[in-house]
């Protein structure tokens, strides 16, 4: 099962869902903490949720104020930088782009793509930790090839 | 390799030797933590009894930053913004390191670095940002930062950060 949960977490990485600022975390896991990063990365979508949240409520009013919605976007980019959530963070900074130029369909758009990004994600790291704590202690993270 | 590093470390340990009247001891032991540290070693400065704070708004980072000063052996608080952090320091309390966020509601962190300098508090503060901009860099080091550097923080980051900030104990 050990071998199971390695090859979740190598499918993750080669499919550019996480970088190595996941590799980071799970280095910080100890005996007094075993669970680290799963409690982070629940901390994590408590908060994207929220932020979420805001985003859209911003953008259902219809008149695009760029600048609360790039606000909200540099929190969801830096806890999603800081997590390793790669392909989140990419549509971060895209939508942050089409902010910057005004650009509200582009907005529409790459939004749409985040929170499909966002829900896969979330799908696959709770798979992943499920597994994870089925399998028991976890060996000493490696990083990928 | 092993043996390099072994090299490396006896011919240390006898430069150090040698500035013995020059170093303290707790100075030594700060110096050879950092260097296995950038050797791929995680130290341990719980001997030095450093103290540090986290002022970040965000609470996947707090978290973060939090263990991995943890995990050097430092013990640390945590405030959710600048004006936190400047209420902490008047309530009396003080840190060797103070991690400073740039973007934070109420009181942001070139604000809470600008006004804890006035407040004549001499901590090494860190500002740890995912701002990045050369401009935005330099106005943050005005307010009074010791050290910059870039999110996400990372273990070899916040060794850096001690490493730059020449974190000893006072004999």
């Amino acid at each position: 099962m050990q071998r199971q949960v390695a090859l979740i977490k190598q499918s993750l990485f080669d499919q550019g869902y996480l970088d190595e600022q996941f590799m980071e975390l799970e280095e910080l896991q100890d005996d007094a903490n075993p669970n680290f990063v799963e409690e982070v990365a629940t901390l994590y979508f408590k908060d994207s949720a929220r932020l979420i949240n805001n985003i859209e409520q911003a953008l259902e009013r219809g008149s695009f104020d760029f600048n609360r919605l790039d606000n909200y976007m540099h929190q969801f980019k830096g806890s999603s930088t800081s997590i390793g959530a790669s392909k989140v963070k990419t549509e971060c900074t895209m939508f942050r782009e089409y902010c910057r130029a005004g650009n509200a369909e582009g907005c529409l758009r790459t939004f749409k793509q985040l929170k499909k990004e966002h829900a896969t994600l979330r799908k696959k790291l709770e798979q992943y930790f499920q597994l994870a704590r089925q399998a028991g202690p976890k060996e000493i993270a490696r990083r990928p090839k | 390799m092993i043996l390099f590093l072994c090299y490396i470390t006896t011919g240390l340990l006898l430069l150090i030797r040698d500035c013995n009247e020059f170093l303290s001891f707790c100075h030594k032991h700060i110096f050879l933590e950092v260097f296995f540290a950038m050797a791929g070693e995680v130290p341990n400065l719980a001997e030095s009894k450093l103290t540090a704070l986290v002022v970040d708004d965000n609470f996947v980072n707090q978290s973060i930053h939090h263990k991995l000063l943890d995990r050097l052996g430092i013990k640390n608080d945590v405030v959710c913004n600048g004006q936190e952090a400047v209420d902490v320091h008047c309530s009396g309390r003080n840190y060797d390191l103070i991690l400073m966020d740039m973007d934070m509601p109420i009181m942001n962190g070139i604000q809470a670095t600008k006004r804890l300098r006035e407040m004549g508090i001499e901590s090494k503060i860190a500002g740890v940002t995912t701002r990045a901009e050369e401009e935005e860099v330099k106005e943050f080091m005005e307010a009074g930062l010791n050290d910059f550097q870039e999110k996400p923080l990372t273990i070899s980051k916040l060794v850096s950060i001690l490493h730059n900030l020449d974190f000893y104990v006072q004999a």
